[in-house]
Formats: structure tokens, sequence, C-alpha cells
């Protein structure tokens, strides 16, 4: 009876052993130093000691080696990405913090939609005191269009959470001109089949990129003359999202095709160049990746910015911030103040999960210094 | 994460004697000063103390790119015009990551041999000026609007300690 148990029990702990073992047999090789002994290198702290554990993690061969395949594993046999994405159907994939700022009570320390309000109004005030006109445009989360594409319901359902709702209800209240993405979107999701949202990529499509620039070249109206400045050409690009590059799995990565993606680039058509910002235009456009996409990233010049442009008929100025729209947008406003120079309309775009999640929260900015 | 520290703890003692058999170790924290890029790149380096880490400059950050303004004093100018005892503010690109691996598509240039920003600790630095010139993306700010003068940027970064 003792042989079998002791065999397991020696398997069991070769097993924990092989390990640190391989680790240090491998260090050893490349000539360094055990990981291990960075434990004895700082004060026992509780920071420091949770930094040693994340040293051992990110540098064990048996996790590096091991993990990719362990989440592929998940991936394909469970449908589990992990903690930052949510698999839906039909190779639709959704960013979980996104999911979970609309769906669970605020954690401490996350923004309120008063806060957001309140910058609103401020950013609304100081603005109109230079004469400058402040439009709002709250870029939907995926989820909130797209739904079905997550859990079961009516392939037209729309979500508008508490949050958003009572945003755009104070914004209303208060007099600040917005766009409303949700009720375009809505609308287009009824009448056409294109896609507003790309299936592996938290963002919006080169179609719902059209109907937002559409909606805040109207908004602006008549006050911006236009011309024909601009032409436009297909480009097509194959790739994988955002929400796949998140994954840091190279072997989902390669089992996982690329989204075939159709957009429009715009175009001098006095030049033939790609579009291009003017710092000195009278439209300054404030936002987040939704800005970037297409426009910074390939194919280049096919983003909101310039197909607000195209609309417009003149180029716009931007300030482009990844996931800080909410506060670091105004942020690097402030320290480029020749931006609002000869500026009428603020364009300022967030995503709509910035109402919890914005990076720095809702801060007050002031404007920079007019002279 | 206890039981793996402690592991790897054990399997230490288990194989002191492939260490014993083994070249004199690199020790990952030796003399920076060996390092080339520290003395090439940037208009100004400098050994400087980092003051603090305040809450929430640094973080995962797992969808987009930052760069985080830190506080340091510094103690010894190596190149450029700073002087010792002057408290300068620097942008770390992607601080939560090894320097040795903060390096991407958007920041090409980006190095050196520190692993983690910790409050106190003396860093080699290889520095630019002004971070507008050379890094545009998303910064947060802890300091915003409590200093005035430059901003430098971060090119390399060794640990000094």
């Amino acid at each position: 009876m003792k042989t079998p148990s002791h065999f397991l029990i020696t398997i069991f702990l070769a097993l924990l052993l092989s390990v640190p073992l391989i680790q240090t047999a491998t260090e050893a090789s490349h000539g360094k130093w055990p990981g291990a002994l960075e434990v004895f290198q700082y004060w026992p702290n509780p920071a420091n000691l949770h930094a040693f554990e994340r040293h051992l993690q990110d540098d064990s061969l048996t996790i590096q080696t091991l993990r990719p395949w362990i989440q592929a594993t998940q991936y394909f046999a469970l449908r589990d990405a992990g903690q930052q994405v949510l698999i839906g159907k039909n190779g639709w994939l959704f960013y979980q913090p996104g999911i979970s700022a609309a769906t669970q009570r605020p954690h401490r320390g996350e923004s309120t939609t008063a806060d957001a309000l309140a910058a609103a109004i401020h950013f609304r005030d100081a603005l109109a005191t230079r004469g400058i006109r402040l439009i709002i445009m709250p870029a939907p989360n995926k989820e909130s269009i797209y739904p079905d594409q997550l859990v079961s319901c009516e392939p037209q359902q729309h979500i508008l959470d508490e949050q958003m709702r009572a945003f755009l209800d104070g914004c209303a209240k208060a007099n600040l001109e917005t766009v409303d993405l949700f009720s375009v979107y809505r609308e287009a999701r009824r009448n056409s089949p294109d896609l507003l949202y790309l299936k592996q990529d938290s963002h919006w499509s080169p179609f719902g990129v059209e109907l937002a620039a559409q909606a805040v070249a109207l908004r602006i109206g008549a006050s911006v003359p236009t011309t024909g400045l601009y032409g436009h050409r297909i480009v097509s690009l194959t790739r994988h999202g955002d929400l796949v590059h998140i994954l840091r799995s190279p072997v989902i990565e390669a089992q996982l095709a690329p989204e075939s993606i159709t957009t429009t680039q715009i175009y001098r058509t006095d030049t033939g160049g790609s579009y291009t910002d003017d710092t000195g235009s009278d439209v300054l456009v404030l936002g987040d990746s939704f800005l970037r996409i297409f426009e910074q990233d390939e194919p280049g010049s096919a983003g909101f910015i310039a197909h607000l442009a195209q609309r417009l008929g003149h180029p716009v100025a931007s300030i482009v911030n990844d996931g800080g729209a909410s506060t670091l947008v105004r942020q690097e406003l402030s320290r480029h103040p020749q931006l609002l120079a000869k500026t009428k309309v603020v364009v300022w775009e967030f995503v709509e999960r910035d109402l919890r999640l914005g990076t720095e929260g809702w801060q007050m900015i002031p404007l920079p210094s007019s002279h | 994460m206890k039981s793996v520290a402690g592991i790897h703890l054990l399997g230490f003692c288990l194989a002191v004697f492939v260490l014993s058999s083994c070249n004199k170790p690199s020790y990952r924290f030796t003399n920076t000063d060996k390092d080339a890029k520290i003395k090439t790149l940037g208009t100004v380096e400098v050994t400087a103390r980092l003051v603090e880490i305040p809450d929430g400059a640094i973080f995962q950050r797992d969808l987009y790119d930052y760069a985080a303004i830190l506080k340091y004093e510094v103690v010894a100018v190596h190149r450029g015009t700073l002087e010792k005892g002057t408290t300068i503010y620097v942008g770390h690109y992607d601080p939560w990551k090894p320097r040795s691996k903060a390096a991407d598509q958007r920041v090409k240039l980006m190095g050196g041999t520190l692993r983690e920003f910790r409050s106190g600790s003396l860093h080699h630095m290889a520095l630019e000026t002004s971070m507008d010139d050379h890094y545009l993306g998303g910064i947060v700010d802890k300091y915003f609007g409590k200093h005035t003068g430059p901003t430098y940027w971060a090119v390399w970064t060794n640990a000094a300690d």
C-alpha cells in the first residue's frame, strides 16, 4: 500500500521542485544570480515583497512557456479570455472593465456622473468666456450598442445605462450641447446591416466613424463653411483588434483570423496628400483612442478627425489621448495654449465607460492663459 | 504567490552547487557606468533620487500606453547644465514595465536596466528636454499645475543603487 502513495508523493514533490530548479539552472546558465535572491536585496515591506513575487512570476521560464498554451486552452475550450476580455457570440469580443462599469456598483475611487457633469459645465463655461462653443460627444461602449452579441436579447436591443442616461439628462438641464450617438447608432442598426463596431476591437468601425463625424458636422452646422478641399479613397486592411492584443497570447493570436476592415481615407484634392491637422483651425477636437483608430493607426487619415474635416471642408486641430479623455486631454490642452488661439468650436469626445473609469477622474482644469 | 516564492527559495538552496560551478555572474544591478547608451543618448545625463511615487501615478494599464511624471532630486550631473540638488520632473513611458521592455511601436527608443520604480531609489538617467518634443500621448501628471519649468523625458534609465 505504501509504494503507490510514495510514488505519487515523489512525483508531486518532483513537480513542485522542478519549477525552481529549472529556473535556477536556466538563470545560472545565463550567468545570472537566481532571481529568488532579490528578496534579500530590499527591506521586506509589503510593497517590496509584492514586487519580488511579481518579478518571480514575470521571469519564470515555466510560466512563460506554459501560460500561452493554458490561455489558449481556456480561450478555445472554455471560452474564458481572462479578466480583461469577454467572449461574445460570433467572434465578438468585449472589454470587461467597460461591462463591469455599466453593471456593477462603483468601486472606491471611481468617478461619478456628477463629477463628469461638473467638469463638463466648468469646461463649457471657461470656453464660453472666450467665445468658444463646446460640443460633447460620448462614444457608446460597444456592449451598449451590441448587447445581443454578448447576451441573449433582441437583435435591435440597445442599452443606455443609468449613469449615461443621468449624464445626458444632466447635460440637457445644464444646456450643454451634446451629440447623442446612442440614438444615431440605434437608428443605424435598424436601417443598415453594416457594423458600427469592430468585432475584435473595443472601438467603432469605419461605418461608426462616418456616422459620428456626420452627426458632429451637422451639430456644428451652418457656422462653418464647407468646400471641396477633400476627397476620399477606399483602403482595405486586415488586423487583429486591441481585444486580441490585450490577451498577450501568441497562440490565440495565431489561431484567430484577423478582422478584414474597409476604411475610407481622406486626402486633399489639391495635393493628393493624406489629411493632416491644422493647429490654427477654428475647430478643435479632443478625445481618446476612438479618435486615434484609423487616424493615427493604419491606414492613417481615415478616422473620426479626418472624416469630420472632410464634412466641414477644412482641417481641424486635435488632441488625442488614449484612455485620457476625461482629464488628461484637457491637461494637455492647458500645456498647448496656442491651440485655442483661433478656436470657435471644441468637440470633446470620451468613451462611455470613462464616466466611471476615466484616468485621473474628472478634474477641473483651468484653460491655458490666452496671452 | 507565497508558495511560488517558497518553492523558488527552496530550489535556490538545492541548486547552490550549480552556481558554484558557473562563471562569475553578471549581476543585474551592477555598475551602470559600463552602459554605453546611458552616456550617448539624450542631452542630459544625471544620477537622481526618486523622491516619491504619488498614489496612482504608476499602474498597470493593459489597453493603453501612458507616461507618468515623477519627481527627482539630482545627486550628480554627468552631462548637461543641471545643478546638483535641483528638483526635476521626469516623464517615464509605461512605468509599470521594466525599462528593458518599455519600448514599443510608439516609443522606439527607450530602455535601461531599471526593473521597477521604488520611492527613494537612485536612477542613472539619460534625458531629453522637453518631454513634449519627444513624446505625444497620454501623460499622468500628479504634479500638474504644481511645477513650472521643463519636464524631462527619460530615454534610458538604469538602476544606480
